[in-house]
């Protein structure tokens, strides 16, 4: 039967070749945009390294000090004394914790960390890092603009970087300010000219030297906090850029692992914790707020412009939602095609129906063919994927990205394309199933 | 034996009502080879989709081979049509996309038969109709009067008790017409196969052992 429905299937096909195109274009097209934004999503989130425990993960980009509005109450007690009126004023001042009347946000500072975070209990591992600006270097007279990261020995065991060559910071080196520096293998290249190794280099940055350590692989993902060209003891930077302001806030930002994703909550109860005991001494200042995030967080917060907790869950379902629609306007389109065409083939359907094929034949079969035709488009679609990720990651607007054909969008797209045939088959073939015999038969010749 | 008791069929649109078959009662017996004739619209077809499950009365009963069909679901009459009945129809409707050879295997489809038994019948049914050396072709590579020698086949390969056959000489010439009667001749002859055929051809109909007359849905008898 399967054979008999196969043959039906493929001459179907070729019987009409502008339907044909029509369809297997919006099919092929339609899954390789969604394959491209899978692997996009995968290149930006995916577990892959340095984000292999992204899970664990939570960052603190920031603090925030509030300060609330307050009111002012007067109350004047009045007395009788010795024939002549006496008063008494008393002042209280309430405070409006829902009138936000000041606000300071930074990054912060490293004795707020020493004094605060780094011995949290409920984080496995802590880290203090300052993502900062970039510098200006001049290898061989030329000038040459480098993004920088201070880092501390937990930052490398927080964020698996890919060494190519070398080793990451020892805690002995950060504690001895050791001049030694990590660089991604760009900028190595860019610095030194390619070379079979660096290590031992010096990049020279002002008046000091470092020494090249390790040599790391590029990284793909646009997540701040990871992508920089030069890594170097987070020891050397300046009291100044450690901490500054009120003592809380400084240059610097956070990692915390957690033993499993679901410990983030515990730590972020201790945020919650330490928010409430922390002792603002700020005038106009009452409260400060961790600004704690998770990867996918701080990567919502950065599309959607927001600074909000539980941004991610948003831009899933903006994506979500996205994608279903995209899929949704073929499959219509799909559905709409497949009626008219099989509405084409009512005394075929007739016939099978007289000579004894009920419904659940006729399902499979038109069900079959639409498998046929997706999967045809799917193929087409995986070809078209291959072309325009190897045309993407060569193009200069996406150098973030290095898009990659995993299994896993491989799945992801079969699954597509077998709701993509039973979804635009269904239909059309359950109302032709249950088309009348006699009706059928007379409807038109074959 | 196909019996019709008190069938009615009235086709009904929002604002036309039409009587195709008023009252119908009708016995063909097991190896009998009826004809039906009347004029255009009279309800010749209608009775034919009756008697062949194809459409279901809108009162009265069909019963076939003692079987009362009235509270069978689709899928119970298709199983039925698939192993009792065998069609052949005047513009033949032959499957295009598929060689002779698969037109002809289509009841044995859903009969559930093997592949390499499906074959075998289909060879020797086409050898019954003279065309096993067409099994190859496509129906858009035969004549008229082989298309329909490929639907005799087709409505022969499950061996089926009863053949119903709606105008299958109204689209041939004399000769092919005359070839394909004497096949379905031979086939209620040799075989014993109840046939029941709609025809205008008044010589055809007198080929056959009994004519039954229809006149605006009713039996002229």
């Amino acid at each position: 039967m399967l054979k008999n429905y196969l043959k039906v299937a493929f001459k179907v096909l070729g019987r009409n070749k502008f339907y044909t195109f029509i369809s297997l274009f919006g099919i092929s097209f339609t899954l390789m945009v969604l394959m491209l934004t899978i692997a996009f999503i995968q290149n930006e989130l995916g577990a892959n390294k340095p984000l292999s425990q992204k899970e664990k993960i939570l960052l603190v980009p920031g603090l925030r000090m509030e300060g609330y509005a307050r009111e002012e109450i007067v109350e004047i007690d009045s007395t009788m004394v010795d024939g002549a009126w006496k008063y008494d004023t008393t002042k209280t001042e309430n405070i409006l914790e829902d009138q936000i009347n000041s606000t300071s946000n930074s990054w912060v500072g490293n004795k707020f960390y020493e004094n605060h975070i780094k011995d949290i209990k409920t984080a496995a591992l802590t880290s203090v890092f300052s993502p900062m600006q970039s510098i200006d270097v001049f290898p061989n007279d030329r000038k040459l603009t480098l993004t920088t990261n201070a880092t501390d020995a937990n930052y490398w065991r927080i964020f698996d970087f890919e060494f190519v060559e070398g080793q990451p910071f020892s805690d002995a080196a950060i504690e001895n300010q050791a001049f030694q520096a990590i660089m991604s293998k760009s900028a190595a290249q860019q610095y030194f000219g390619k070379k079979a190794s660096y290590l031992g280099e010096v990049v020279t940055w002002g008046k000091l030297q470092f020494e090249i350590t390790g040599i790391v692989k590029d990284i793909n993902t646009s997540i701040p906090h990871l992508k920089h060209d030069i890594f170097i003891p987070y020891t050397h930077l300046p009291p100044s850029l450690l901490d500054y302001g009120w003592g809380q806030f400084g240059n610097m930002q956070l990692a915390l692992l957690g033993s499993s994703s679901k410990q983030l909550e515990t730590i972020r109860s201790d945020f919650r914790f330490i928010e409430e005991n922390f002792e603002v001494q700020e005038e106009g200042y009452d409260k400060l707020t961790i600004k704690e995030r998770t990867i996918e967080e701080l990567y919502a917060n950065n599309v959607l412009q927001n600074q909000e907790r539980g941004s991610d869950k948003t831009l899933r379902w903006i994506v979500l939602v996205a994608l279903l629609l995209f899929i949704l306007i073929p499959t219509i389109n799909l559905i709409n095609l497949n009626s008219t065409r099989i509405m084409e083939r009512s005394a075929e359907i007739g016939v099978r129906k007289a000579f004894g094929a009920h419904t659940g034949n006729l399902m499979s079969q038109f069900l079959l063919e639409n498998v046929v035709l997706t999967g045809l488009g799917g193929l087409i679609g995986l070809g078209l994927t291959f072309f325009a990720m190897n045309w993407l990651n060569n193009s200069v607007w996406m150098e973030n990205t290095q898009l990659a054909f995993n299994p896993n969008i491989f799945i992801y797209s079969l699954i597509v394309v077998l709701l993509f045939g039973i979804c635009s088959g269904l239909i059309p073939a359950w109302r032709m199933s249950k088309m009348d015999v006699a009706k059928a038969i007379k409807r038109n010749q074959l | 034996m196909i019996k019709l008791q008190d069938v009615t069929k009235v086709y009904r649109t929002d604002t036309v009502e039409t009587l195709a078959l008023n009252n119908i009662n009708l016995s063909v017996e097991d190896g009998e080879f009826v004809s039906i004739m009347g004029p255009s619209g009279c309800g010749k077809s209608t009775l034919l989709n009756m008697m062949g499950l194809l459409d279901r009365p809108s009162d009265g009963q069909v019963t076939i081979d003692e079987k009362e069909l009235k509270g069978y679901k689709e899928k119970a009459l298709a199983k039925f049509r698939n192993e009792h009945l065998g069609f052949i129809f005047q513009s033949f409707h032959l499957i295009g996309d598929l060689p002779v050879v698969d037109n002809v295997e289509l009841p044995l489809l859903y009969r559930g038969t093997s592949a390499k038994e499906r074959k075998r019948l289909a060879e020797e049914a086409l050898e019954a109709v003279g065309l096993k050396n067409r099994m190859k072709h496509y129906p858009s590579q035969l004549s008229g009067g082989q298309k329909q020698r490929v639907a005799i086949a087709r409505a022969i390969v499950g061996k089926p008790s009863i053949i119903l056959a709606d105008e299958p000489t109204g689209n041939l010439d004399s000769n092919l017409g005359n070839e394909v009667m004497d096949i379905l001749l031979s086939l209620n002859r040799d075989r014993k196969a109840t046939i029941v055929m709609v025809t205008h051809d008044e010589n055809m109909a007198l080929k056959t052992n009994r004519i039954i007359r229809l006149y605006d849905g009713s039996l002229v008898n």
